[in-house]
């Protein structure tokens, strides 16, 4: 697992790749909610190289979800691999971050 | 029939050796299926590692894989504590993001992953069998 950052305006994106799973998904956990700990309420996660993603990772990006609906920001997620996108299907994430197909589109729909 | 057998630590640093070796059974499978059984595996042997065990204490998981003309078979034992992880109801993944429960998500992913679970207790062992009806690339009607 690994973690690209980049910073346009108010809107940090946060590009996750390789697998989230029972040996990453802390880490990645942990800088989501430094993330929004530190004042990011625009986030957007590019899963374009999120080739795996377990429960334990699922869990990760939910917590992250509802720490960032108690302060009113707002995460979307973005290039979802079809493998991710069926597990987000049958989790219910579809309902708790609005995806787009391509990074520019999410960052479009954060500065609206 | 291939068939192979892994006794695995209970310790989750064990699940890569495992999706190894479903990823060398399943070599001329198709890849989406065999990614699925490799998901699969990894909830059913996290689960046992975080609840058929004391947290700590040295344990056991045996998995043992087949792979036939009804499709991909795997079966996941240990010696823990009972646990019949399909006992609970799934959660309710359509609730808003507050209400949800952060739980619950890695046997629902089983369960709609694979096309049969079940769970005995035989003896003093938890025995999860799961079966994805999957065929080499090329077979399906």
């Amino acid at each position: 697992m690994e973690i690209k950052e980049e910073k346009a305006g108010n809107i940090l994106t946060l590009a996750i790749g390789g697998r989230l799973d029972a040996a990453s998904a802390r880490p990645a956990e942990e800088r989501l909610l430094q993330a929004i700990e530190s004042g990011e309420r625009r986030l957007v996660l590019d899963l374009q190289a999120l080739e795996y993603v377990a429960s334990v990772g699922l869990r990760s990006l939910m917590t992250a979800a509802k720490r960032m609906k108690g302060v009113e920001g707002r995460i979307v997620v973005c290039g979802l691999r079809p493998a991710i996108r069926q597990v987000f299907e049958i989790a219910g994430f579809d309902r708790l971050f609005e995806s787009f197909p391509t990074r520019e589109e999410a960052i479009r729909a954060q500065a609206s | 029939m291939p068939e192979r057998s892994l006794t695995l630590r209970n310790d989750v640093a064990e699940i890569e050796r495992l999706s190894q070796a479903i990823g060398e059974m399943g070599a001329a499978l198709p890849k989406d299926a065999v990614g699925e059984i490799q998901l699969a595996a990894e909830e059913l042997v996290t689960n046992v590692i975080r609840h058929g065990y004391e947290t700590g204490q040295p344990g056991t998981v045996d998995v043992l894989l087949r792979l036939d003309a009804g499709g991909f078979w795997m079966q996941v034992r240990d010696r823990g504590r009972p646990f019949d992880p399909l006992s609970k109801p799934d959660p309710d993944v359509t609730a808003p993001v507050e209400e949800r429960k952060v739980g619950g998500l890695g046997i629902l992913l089983v369960k709609r992953l694979m096309d049969e679970v079940h769970y005995r207790r035989v003896g003093d062992e938890n025995v999860i069998e799961t079966l994805k009806r999957v065929g080499p690339l090329g077979s399906e009607e």
